[in-house]
């Protein structure tokens, strides 16, 4: 009966506009109605759930999208356990910002994270302009699922939260069972928790892509 | 169980005190992350015994012994017991949170002033080349950053000052927790600005053009808006010392806390204000390299025309945003009108209503009935003609 509890942490990836913060706030509303009143903003929601005997606590961290922003970005998903990287499928260049993510993910987080890939509104299917095949081919080369949502409709919205709650429990064992067996073998890691402030020439590098949203 | 955790916190203490004095002779920057490694493994040692020993469980019912300690408190750790007096009984995990905060809290009170010094003058440098960028900064206005918030306005400077007045506070407060709770009741503050500017500008445009049924009601803000208000609100504040104090905390809170939580995601967000006005540059402003370097250069004779402008556009902001706030009444004023006409028309008909229904039953009782209704009748005739006190006169367009 009592199965494990877990706490996960979720950063929300994406180009502004593109519908992160719809996306949460349609996850969380839609069951907890009255529990949201008492929220006055959507940046940082948690949520408890429960798959099977275990529960999950999952805390959902948005990010500012702005293109400006860019470079803060791993000061905020540091240390989580999953990333959704939303893009608009109306929108192409929101999922080009999408690949910059990942990379940035990789080399920071490797193989911690779990990538979900995000096609948002998909209830604007007539005005597409990323192929459905090109993003599901993407995500897979990169390791990461994909997923289609639209936050309007609600639709995909909760199995794609439950899909990555239950993905980051498979993570977190095999993870465990892999720490156990360094533990045996004495070296423990101590992550050491300096701020990262990102230097000039990244920021630059984003800036000559100028873009607005 | 208690008293142990006790005696290990002063005992870890004292060495503690020990090392650092020994220490504070060589005079190496790395003592004190050093340090910091000493602190974070007795947390690491302290949560690992929480958990493992089935302690909690037991020590759950006599909650009340634990959430009074005695000799060694201080104001920090009283404030934190009360979040332990509201502990469910099932929820051991909370529990050990809890003690955690008191412990990390404990911990950092006793020495902060070993430390804190040495952080001091190991950010010092940092901390006043911020200060002067940020007081560099003072041209910037709220539409470079592209946010909402604006320190005139008439509808949430409470809020507003609010948020100012927390994060100046985080130097005051001597343990990481409290320090971590400025912050984030400082983004309480701050959102609730931004829901207040964000709602106003929705009624505002809802009541002048009235046809439209846009009812965007409840609009949370979002990380997009809070972040942007978020470095305004920092550059407007520019507070003291704020390498060093998160420095602090990131060296001596319970490093659990600076990655889970709702107070890590605020002190996240404001480290990545921090990195971002270290970053300012021109484009993230949106103006060219030459309007930026005209700015940060202050060149004076302009400065006082510039100064001029700026008063005269604070100004006929704040008399736009009263002019917005006359129209919200107006509209309110109407509706309050139409509504108490509404009612009396409602009352009128219940009344007749009750009133044929009772002739027919009861002869007697009409007579009653009719004085009632003219009572009524008065009350509502003298609320129509008060209402149209409160009818402001037509605006001028301006």
């Amino acid at each position: 009966m009592s199965g494990k509890s877990y706490q996960f942490k979720i950063v929300l990836l994406g180009e502004g506009c593109v519908g992160k913060t719809s996306l949460m706030l349609r996850y969380v509303q839609d069951k907890f109605n009255d529990e949201h009143l008492s929220t006055i903003q959507a940046a940082f929601i948690k949520k408890k759930i429960r798959i099977g005997s275990n529960s999950v606590e999952l805390a959902i961290w948005d990010t500012a999208g702005q293109e400006k922003y860019h470079a803060l970005g791993p000061i905020y998903y540091r240390g989580s356990n999953g990333a959704f990287l939303v893009y608009d499928i109306t929108d192409i260049d929101s999922f080009e910002r999408i690949r910059k993510w990942v990379t940035e993910l990789k080399t920071s987080l490797g193989d911690d994270c779990i990538l979900c890939i995000v096609g948002n509104k998909s209830d604007l299917e007539k005005n597409r302009n990323v192929p459905i095949k090109e993003a599901e081919e993407y995500a897979k080369s990169v390791g990461a699922k994909h997923y289609s949502t639209s936050a309007k409709l609600n639709q995909g919205v909760n199995e794609l939260f439950l899909d990555i709650s239950k993905r980051m429990i498979e993570k977190f064992e095999s993870s465990e069972n892999l720490e156990s067996i360094n533990h045996q073998s004495g070296n423990s890691s101590n992550k050491r928790n300096t701020i990262q402030v990102v230097d000039d020439s990244v920021v630059q590098q984003e800036d000559k892509k100028s873009g607005c949203c | 169980m208690y008293n142990d955790m006790v005696k290990q916190m002063r005992s870890f203490v004292e060495k503690f005190r020990e090392i650092v004095l020994r220490d504070s002779e060589s005079e190496l920057a790395s003592v004190n992350s050093k340090h910091s490694e000493m602190v974070q493994d007795f947390f690491r040692k302290m949560n690992k015994y929480l958990m493992t020993s089935g302690w909690i469980k037991l020590y759950l019912d006599k909650l009340s012994l634990v959430a009074r300690p005695n000799s060694l408190t201080n104001d920090s750790i009283e404030e934190n017991s009360e979040v332990l007096t509201n502990i469910n009984d099932e929820d051991s995990e909370k529990f050990s949170e809890a003690v955690m905060i008191m412990v990390e809290s404990y911990i950092n009170s006793c020495i902060y002033d070993l430390v804190f010094p040495s952080l001091m003058s190991e950010f010092e440098e940092q901390d006043i080349k911020l200060q002067k960028k940020i007081r560099r900064f003072y041209w910037i206005t709220s539409q470079m950053i592209g946010t909402c918030i604006d320190e005139n306005s008439v509808f949430y400077r409470d809020p507003y000052e609010e948020a100012i007045n927390n994060i100046v506070q985080v130097d005051s407060k001597r343990t990481s927790y409290e320090k971590m709770l400025c912050i984030t009741n400082c983004s309480k503050n701050l959102f609730n600005a931004i829901n207040i500017a964000s709602n106003i500008k929705n009624s505002v445009n809802e009541v002048s053009n009235l046809d439209q049924k846009a009812s965007k009601n409840k609009n949370l803000a979002s990380a997009d808006d809070f972040l942007p208000a978020l470095i305004y609100l920092v550059l407007k504040a520019n507070p003291t010392m704020l390498y060093s104090n998160i420095n602090f905390v990131t060296r001596f809170a319970f490093e659990k806390r600076i990655l889970q939580g709702e107070h890590a995601y605020h002190f996240c967000s404001l480290n990545a204000v921090i990195a971002h006005i270290e970053n300012l540059d021109h484009a993230h402003l949106n103006m060219t390299q030459e309007q930026f370097e005209f700015y940060s250069n202050g060149q004076n004779d302009t400065d006082n025309i510039g100064n001029i402008q700026k008063v005269i556009e604070t100004n006929l902001k704040v008399l736009s945003e009263l002019r917005d706030k006359q129209i919200l009444i107006k509209h309110e004023t109407f509706k309050l009108q139409s509504d108490i006409h509404l009612f009396r028309e409602l009352i009128k008909k219940k009344l007749e209503n009750c009133i044929q229904s009772s002739t027919e039953h009861k002869l007697n009782s009409s007579f009653q009935n009719k004085s009632v209704l003219d009572d009524n009748q008065d009350v509502a005739s003298f609320n129509f003609t008060s209402t149209s006190i409160l009818v402001p006169l037509p605006l001028n367009s301006q």
